[in-house]
């Protein structure tokens, strides 16, 4: 059941992996942008990251969708309501994306690389919460200034200004 | 090969970031861009999270955590510029962006 849901996570964000290469309408692809990573999402929880998969719903699909969104309203003006867009460089970027598949294709199929068992941890809130409080407190405060920083730019760049 | 769940994750993780390679480049539109950002951040993430499920010590999936963080501080800070920009030439077409000088 667990191997049969694998396989369905994994099927649905390629497909809607390749549709987003496909597409040319802004708006469908901030959609099925939401349903890949709902998709991931579904995969960290058969992989035991119950903790992360609730972060990746509450922060990809709440915050950064809706951001994208009003990004799409806010800059792109059409008259019959749908945005589109085009593609350029397709060789190149068939060029690299090609070769990173091979690469990475040799590199996992690399017969050095095996699996062992799966260590099913029983608190794993708890864990992550501890370790961030005490081995990785240095980078917890910083990632919360960056947040800081990054909330105060963003306002700041955003403003109307009197020139532009 | 393809019934390890392992090996199948790191598959799936190597496609969204091989995909998202190829949004960044072949779009032409900015957010599309920022769009395979994040795809390419999700596959690095799938893999993180794979590793760290034979791990007692959840390092992955604190990296995670950080990874996921820094990506919407990347999206929230990239809107911004790109209303300013857009603000400034009227489109978001990346190649309309040829001028440095305000």
């Amino acid at each position: 059941m667990i191997e049969l849901l694998t396989y369905v996570f994994g099927a649905l964000i390629v497909v809607s992996g390749l549709a987003l290469v496909f597409t040319n309408n802004l708006i469908h692809a901030a959609f099925l942008l939401a349903f890949c990573l709902l998709n991931v999402a579904g995969f960290y929880v058969i992989h035991h990251a119950n903790f992360l998969a609730i972060v990746q719903i509450l922060i990809y699909a709440g915050g950064i969708l809706i951001l994208l969104a009003f990004g799409i309203m806010l800059t792109n003006r059409s008259e019959n309501g749908k945005v589109l867009t085009k593609n350029h460089l397709l060789f190149f970027g068939l060029l690299c994306a090609v070769g990173m598949a091979m690469m990475l294709y040799a590199l996992i199929t690399n017969p050095k690389t095996g699996t062992i068992e799966a260590i099913q941890s029983v608190e794993q809130v708890t864990q992550i919460g501890m370790r961030l409080l005490t081995q990785y407190i240095l980078a917890f405060e910083l990632i919360a200034f960056l947040l800081l920083v990054v909330l105060v730019g963003a306002a700041f760049t955003g403003k109307k200004s009197y020139d532009a | 090969m393809m019934r390890d769940p392992v090996t199948f994750g790191l598959f799936i993780g190597g496609f969204l970031f091989c995909i998202g390679l190829l949004i960044v480049i072949i779009k032409k539109n900015a957010i599309f861009v920022f769009i395979g950002i994040e795809l390419m951040l999700n596959g690095a993430n799938v893999n993180l999270v794979i590793f760290s499920e034979n791990d007692p010590n959840l390092q992955g999936q604190l990296m995670g955590v950080f990874v996921i963080v820094l990506a919407a501080a990347e999206s929230v800070v990239g809107l911004a510029i790109l209303l300013n920009v857009f603000k400034y030439f009227q489109s978001s077409n990346l190649n309309d962006f040829n001028q440095l000088k305000h």
